[in-house]
């Protein structure tokens, strides 16, 4: 199974945010999407996800899905969408509720997840009674849940502070390691890309255009030590460079925009 | 300035300065204030420092009101007025939620709904009742209608900016999962929309309070409007402020269970 993302171009009211945009994400693979702000990585994300119908071009799934995918793009989102009044439990099995299973299928489904996200002790927990951190996994125990063949994560981890964002790090390693999900993966931030991912797409400032794909070819389980920083520090520098002078213009042009 | 010093003088304690603006309750101050206002309010009449004829004295009043209870007066004009809330609240509400909900999510009822409800809002509706008199007659009807009227434009606008509250995010999440629509106004905006809809319901419980009296005030023989009214034509001052005493317990409890439901369902706040 493939995604392929074919010449997508967007525009609102006339703004062009993204301009002949193609990408295809492997079985497995996890595609890290950075660019500066507003350069459409989350409107690519939309696309990809069926949220946003593009003026031009489409996203297409090539191959067999993975037997038993009930969402085939699921998204993990950045400030966590959870329904408050629910518990975790409850907000696990929404992704489940409507579709054609049993109620013991249901209730394993949901074990499942929360089993491999180590939420088990928290299932009748609110949001409100938990961290951001646990709140998060929360959402990725729902995408889970949802046996998705592409996992869409919109700055999963920017809502939260450095130390929480290492822990969830570790919990995306883990996770990966166990179940390999392709995944997109859009993030401001370089450290998080290159540990994460196996392929980093850099897109220009508004329209959005592919400027460069950097592959990470440092195993992801050594990417975190010293040795892993430093075996990435040439990669981070190139993405740096190919940022930073189109971040600045960007900022400008927001500043202007805002004025 | 006098400031705290250590070893020498240049070594200060730096000043507090976050104190006040912090309003808490003070446990039992209003009880107290309560029971000295009616104290005083005793003492004044008793003293004959105004005359009981215009302002009777709280045990005057506490008096009136157990004749009226024990008589079964009482309870004929408290049952006249709680059917004609009930009745009217519940009609106006179910129909305010259903506009509201229309208004919320459909983007044609937003169109011709939202002016129209805003139009029509602020007309007096009690001014209406001599055209519902006209239109259901004398009886029940045209006190029913002229309550639900008044409590569906509050619930009405109250559903609505509830339903437009709700999160994007949410149901956008919502969608991503496949939901169907229908599962996401139950499952999303439903619940999302309870705290709005719920300080609504306050609102339009006391507009009925307000307008059952007003309207039993204008034609009824039954209800604590029409006790008041008849109460104040007779110079039964005790029995007009008996009355308005069950009109204000009437609307604590009314809060009471509002509250009450509003810590059932949300919970989760």
């Amino acid at each position: 199974m493939e995604l392929v993302v074919a010449d997508v171009h967007h525009a609102y009211d006339g703004l062009v945010a993204l301009d002949g945009v193609d990408l295809t994400v492997g079985d497995g693979e996890v595609l890290g999407l950075i660019g500066p702000s507003g350069c459409g990585k989350s409107t690519l994300l939309g696309i990809v996800g069926g949220m946003l119908k593009p003026t031009r071009g489409q996203a297409r799934i090539r191959g067999e899905l993975p037997p038993g995918t009930l969402n085939p793009f699921t998204y993990v989102f950045q400030d966590f969408a959870l329904l408050p009044w629910r518990t975790v439990e409850g907000n696990v099995s929404l992704a489940l509720e409507h579709h054609a299973l049993t109620a013991a299928e249901r209730a394993r489904g949901v074990d499942e997840v929360l089993a491999l996200t180590d939420l088990t002790e928290f299932r009748a927990a609110l949001p409100k009674q938990l961290s951001g951190g646990m709140r998060q996994r929360v959402g990725i125990a729902r995408a889970l849940a949802a046996r998705p063949a592409v996992l869409l994560l919109d700055e999963p981890l920017s809502a939260l502070d450095a130390q929480t964002r290492e822990l969830l790090m570790e919990d995306f390693e883990r996770l990966w390691q166990r179940r390999a999900v392709a995944s997109v993966y859009v993030t401001h931030n370089l450290d998080e890309a290159l540990r994460l991912c196996d392929r980093v797409m850099v897109l220009s400032r508004r329209p959005g255009r592919i400027r460069e794909v950097v592959s990470v070819d440092v195993p992801r389980a050594k990417r975190a030590g010293a040795e892993g920083r430093i075996a990435l520090s040439p990669l981070r520098d190139r993405l740096w460079q190919l940022i930073r002078d189109e971040a600045k213009v960007a900022e400008r042009e927001i500043a202007d925009n805002a004025g | 300035m006098r400031v705290e010093t250590g070893a020498n003088a240049n070594d200060r304690a730096v000043p507090f300065r976050g104190g006040g603006f912090a309003p808490r309750k003070k446990r039992g101050a209003a009880l107290v204030s309560f029971v000295l206002l009616i104290a005083l309010w005793q003492a004044v009449v008793q003293g004959k420092l105004v005359n009981p004829l215009f302002l009777p004295a709280p045990s005057s009043i506490i008096a009136a009101l157990y004749a009226l209870a024990a008589s079964g007066d009482l309870w004929r004009h408290l049952a006249a007025s709680l059917y004609r809330i009930s009745m009217g609240w519940l009609l106006g509400t179910a129909a305010g939620l259903a506009v509201g909900f229309a208004i919320g999510l459909f983007s044609l009822a937003r169109s011709i709904g939202l002016p129209l409800v805003s139009a029509l809002f602020p007309i007096p509706k009690i001014a209406l009742l001599p055209l519902f008199i006209l239109w259901f007659g004398i009886g029940e009807p045209s006190k029913v209608a002229t309550i639900a009227l008044g409590v569906f434009f509050p619930t009405a606008v109250a559903a609505f900016g509830a339903v437009d509250n709700v999160s994007r995010t949410l149901i956008r999440m919502a969608q991503s999962f496949g939901l169907p629509a229908a599962e996401i106004v139950r499952k999303v905006v439903l619940p999302g929309a309870l705290p709005g809809i719920l300080s609504g319901f306050r609102i339009s419980a006391s507009i009925a309070l307000i307008l059952v009296v007003a309207a039993e005030m204008i034609n009824a023989q039954f209800g604590i409007g029409a006790l008041v009214l008849i109460a104040g034509n007779l110079m039964q001052t005790d029995q007009l402020l008996a009355g308005v005493v069950v009109l204000s317990v009437l609307g604590l409890v009314i809060a009471w269970a509002l509250g009450l439901l509003e810590r059932r369902l949300l919970r989760w706040r």
